[in-house]
């Protein structure tokens, strides 16, 4: 545990799969270099397999005090092939041939996008935004046999030390988000790092600053009025992703509501078209209950009450969604 | 009585084919070829050339330079080590093939060993390892330190190669203490041989000049890095070391039989056991420590701990000779 804890809320009601996030994390940080397949910052769709495709069935995380066995996910197969198209040969010459891959692609950051589950009129999905999540127990700290990763007093984000790292790949395994990437080029393990440059600066991360749907916050937990403790802490309505993986998150999500399914007659019903216990496997039993309160504040607002939860969550002004200022007295 | 050669003999004892029996002719046949490595299997011939060595694996050079066997056990002390006693199809340690020569101001070692697949770092390989061999050197010192890529204080250098990247100068004081060595330029090239590697390691022989190495190799197919590898006990070089005190704690009088009894009687392997994690496994302490440690290692059980261990060990009341013994017993142990 670090003195400061940086997180995030993203509000999984507002995120609209547009890849604003995913882009301004990876023209930042990880287009050269041997990052090309690597996605920092991405937007899955859920139900999928996601990226790295069953990154929820390759292992990692904590069993107790035991670090669980993890797989290391495949470039082709897992990530997917950064692949070059037939630009010159479509846009530079005289052509009737399609702008293809010259490389067959076989999976990537977004590859089932709007796929989702369930059968016309009741399908579902919804888009869950993934990053490392600079946990509080993390299992890739842990993992690593030579220290080569820390978490940092000032703001609890967790970096791999360049220096240290040798590519021996047992924080990959250990992650049970797969949000740490192999470098096959640099021979060594990269991920997020929160932004450290800008989030010194006092400027957000790039994926929740440049967020058109004004749907990431940003705080430190110990801020009373910054949004992690508000909707943590308070209306307990952003939980972690996977809790049972035991790494303790700093990103925390609203759950995304649903309308209702249609019965045969074509009438809706009561049940919230993506199924409750399907929510329950990725946030937890406490998803029920942040459910609850934000469908009892929306309809406070509908009805044109006060909702201060709701003000929150609608972030009438952008700037408010970002608290980054240090303690006075504190580290510049 | 030699260890190598008698292992040599017992190596393929039940083998399954001539194939075995023909790895262990050539062994055999090299033993003749080169009686210098018989001298001792406390150290490695080092050979004379008029200029810097070849870096080429494959040059005759290397034919006509000394060699060594030298057996390599899994690194089964620390956590993330390996618990096949033998790599895949073997039916006895990985042998390594070392041969050393000196000249021009550069050091070079040619190291050979059976690698049935080539694993090589490549840009796409974000789940696979490479294959990878590593010559660790220990300065002129009190005695050897601990193989294990050495003591806190005690640093030995090591010039590490993988398959597909540049070689690597580095020094280590302990398990995950591995850092660059950035003056120190070191070369590499390796061939496929029929049955595996065969590469050398070349740098400048520098001005603390190395007493002892110690081999290590990882292979990419059995997800070697790190301590998944295997590693031989250190051997000093031969002529390189002034006055010839290691080759004395290399000289071991006792009687493993006793040193048997007394390993019961002193209750040794109710810590020093697979699985109870008290005191480090002592499965392979044989084939990896050098005889000073181990006299080390009883005498002063807390003069270094090997990371990862309470430093509980208490001096076990020894006369000298029965250090001897006991030292002749572990050395047993491969």
């Amino acid at each position: 545990m670090s003195t400061r804890q940086l997180g995030m809320v993203i509000d999984l009601n507002k995120c609209i799969g547009c890849q604003t996030c995913t882009l301004a994390c990876k023209s930042q940080w990880t287009d050269r270099g041997g990052r090309e397949f690597m996605y920092w910052n991405h937007v899955e769709t859920k139900p999928g397999q996601g990226y790295p495709r069953r990154w929820e069935e390759a292992g990692g995380g904590w069993e107790g005090e035991t670090l669980k066995p993890g797989r290391l996910p495949r470039l082709a197969e897992d990530y997917g092939v950064p692949a070059d198209f037939n630009f010159e040969s479509t846009l530079f010459q005289p052509s009737d041939q399609p702008l293809r891959p010259l490389e067959a692609m076989r999976w990537g950051p977004n590859w089932e996008e709007d796929q989702g589950a369930g059968e016309f009129p009741n399908g579902y999905f919804f888009y869950l935004p993934r990053l490392c999540n600079h946990c509080s127990n993390p299992a890739c700290l842990a993992a690593c046999p030579r220290q080569a990763i820390y978490k940092r007093e000032e703001d609890g984000i967790v970096l791999i030390d360049q220096e240290r790292c040798r590519g021996y790949r047992y924080c990959v395994a250990a992650c049970p988000y797969k949000k740490i990437y192999f470098n096959p080029l640099a021979g060594k393990s990269e991920k997020c790092i929160f932004c450290y440059p800008r989030v010194e600066k006092g400027i957000p991360q790039a994926c929740a600053y440049q967020c058109v749907g004004r749907a990431r916050h940003v705080a430190y937990f110990d801020d009373p009025e910054g949004a992690l403790h508000q909707l943590v802490n308070v209306w307990k309505v952003a939980l972690p992703l996977h809790p049972e993986y035991g790494t303790q998150p700093n990103v925390y999500y609203v759950p995304p509501l649903s309308p209702p399914t249609f019965a045969a007659d074509g009438k809706p019903t009561g049940a919230p078209r993506i199924p409750d216990d399907y929510l329950r496997q990725l946030f937890g039993p406490a998803v029920d209950a942040a459910l609850d309160v934000l469908q009892g504040e929306i309809a406070k607002k509908e009805k044109g009450g006060e909702s201060a939860l709701m003000d929150l969550l609608i972030a009438y002004r952008h700037g408010d969604m970002f608290r980054l200022s240090r303690p006075e007295g504190g580290q510049s | 009585m030699s260890r190598a050669r008698g292992w040599l003999l017992s190596k393929d004892a039940g083998g399954d084919a001539g194939a075995t029996w023909g790895r262990a002719l050539v062994w055999l046949l090299l033993l003749f070829a080169a009686p210098a490595w018989a001298a001792s299997e406390w150290t490695i011939p080092v050979g004379e050339s008029a200029g810097p060595p070849p870096l080429d694996p494959l040059d005759a050079a290397w034919t006509g330079a000394p060699a060594a066997a030298v057996p390599l056990y899994p690194q089964a002390t620390a956590p993330g080590g390996l618990s096949r006693a033998y790599p895949k199809g073997h039916k006895s340690p990985l042998l390594q093939e070392a041969r050393v020569l000196r000249g021009g101001g550069k050091l070079a070692l040619r190291l050979a060993w059976p690698d049935a697949t080539a694993d090589l770092a490549d840009p796409r390989a974000t789940d696979r390892f490479a294959d990878a061999a590593a010559v660790q050197f220990a300065p002129v010192d009190a005695t050897l330190p601990y193989v294990g890529m050495g003591e806190p204080g005690r640093p030995v250098r090591v010039w590490l190669w993988r398959a597909g990247r540049p070689a690597e100068s580095l020094t280590a004081q302990g398990f995950g203490s591995l850092a660059r060595q950035p003056n120190e330029a070191v070369e590499a090239q390796a061939r496929r041989t029929a049955t595996g590697w065969a590469v050398v390691l070349r740098g400048k022989e520098s001005a603390d000049r190395p007493a002892a190495v110690a081999f290590a190799t990882w292979d990419g197919a059995e997800e070697g890095r790190a301590g998944r590898k295997r590693l031989s006990a250190w051997r000093a070089l031969a002529g390189m070391e002034p006055d010839g005190k290691l080759l004395e704690e290399a000289r071991v009088g006792g009687d493993p039989a006793r040193g048997a009894s007394l390993y019961a009687e002193h209750g040794c392997a109710a810590c020093h056991t697979a699985g109870v994690g008290l005191g480090p496994n002592l499965t392979h302490a044989g084939g990896i420590h050098w005889p000073g440690y181990l006299r080390r290692a009883l005498l002063e059980p807390t003069a270094f701990v090997v990371p990862g261990y309470a430093a509980i060990m208490p001096a076990p009341p020894l006369r000298p000779e029965e250090t001897d013994d006991l030292v002749a017993y572990l050395l047993t142990l491969h």
